[in-house]
């Protein structure tokens, strides 16, 4: 919120997309994680598709990640995720067992959390 | 340009949010930044429609425009032993933002509220946006160079909070401050995950 814009995206994300709004499934979080597969794309991959395959090259990342890496709305990162999952280039991960999409943790994950976080002090 | 990215680790882990949230300037960005590994990430989104009759670009000869961009900004920590990796995402706190905040809520654990005792009404909106969605949270009054001291009695009163929901001091600028409040939330989700199985 308190950064300023630097400047417009080059492609506005209606266009990213392909003109597409609307993702193919209503499975994919923030937080879910995606990996290539190393199924090489199709001719019919636009280059927003392309800029998240390489992006994905080397490693894994949550959807939330790959929209800021590639500065467009969340909304379009995973409009262009589940093209690329329906193709077979990519795989995705749900962000947790024990949370799949609800508020709800278990005890056990929480006290990790506590511990882990207090690992973390100086 | 967006910094090089930070991939995820290759071990098994799974990954939770919770939301930092709060008014404009309040410090949620200051607070991701000081405990993420790493750099802040941000994303623009773009919303249609609710900000009609807020924001003022009908008077400016702007009849035709329905969309805003907001931007969120999210940082990361990996709980090694834990297994976790947690996703800390800034909220803004105006009810204007609601679709916005409904994608951001989603899987979110709890949420730490930032607070200024200096405008404290400022973050009711946010508590309130946070109590609809039964989100549970923890208050953090960022201790401001500028703000007053204000006994945790008359704040809670103020705030009008449950006797139940945390109250803590912290300095966003300072890791461990930040992180000792995160604990507290998490403290208090443990204590609610007790209550909810017995």
């Amino acid at each position: 919120m308190t950064r300023g814009q630097v400047g417009r995206r080059m492609v506005p994300s209606y266009l990213a997309t392909g003109g597409c709004g609307i993702p193919t499934r209503n499975t994919l979080q923030g937080l879910t994680a995606l990996y290539a597969t190393g199924v090489p794309p199709g001719p019919d991959h636009s280059p927003g598709h392309l800029r998240l395959l390489s992006l994905l090259d080397e490693g894994a990342l949550t959807v939330a990640e790959t929209a800021a890496y590639l500065d467009i709305p969340v909304g379009a990162s995973k409009v262009l995720a589940t093209q690329l999952i329906d193709d077979g280039q990519l795989r995705a991960e749900p962000p947790s067992q024990a949370v799949p999409g609800a508020a709800v943790a278990t005890k056990e994950l929480l006290e990790r959390v506590r511990s882990g976080l207090l690992a973390l002090k100086d | 340009m967006p910094p090089t990215p930070v991939y995820l680790p290759e071990s098994p882990h799974e990954r939770i949010k919770i939301l930092v949230a709060g008014p404009l300037g309040i410090g949620k960005t200051t607070a991701i930044s000081t405990v993420s590994e790493i750099p802040t990430l941000h994303t623009d989104e773009v919303m249609t429609t609710a900000a009609v009759g807020t924001d003022e670009i009908t008077h400016h000869g702007l009849q035709d425009k329905k969309t805003t961009t907001v931007a969120t900004d999210f940082g990361r920590l990996t709980l090694e032993q834990a297994g976790v990796i947690l996703y800390l995402f800034g909220t803004p706190g105006q009810r204007r933002f609601r679709p916005l905040w409904d994608d951001l809520a989603e899987g979110a654990l709890g949420a730490l509220v930032l607070v200024d005792t200096e405008r404290l009404q400022e973050s009711f909106e946010v508590m309130d946006l946070i109590e609809e969605r039964g989100l549970p949270y923890t208050v953090a009054v960022n201790a401001f160079p500028h703000s007053r001291t204000v006994e945790p009695d008359t704040l809670r009163d103020k705030l009008d909070l449950a006797d139940h929901t945390p109250l803590v001091v912290c300095d966003a600028r300072d890791k461990n401050s930040t992180l000792d409040a995160l604990i507290e939330l998490t403290a208090h989700l443990i204590t609610l995950a007790g209550d909810a199985s017995s």
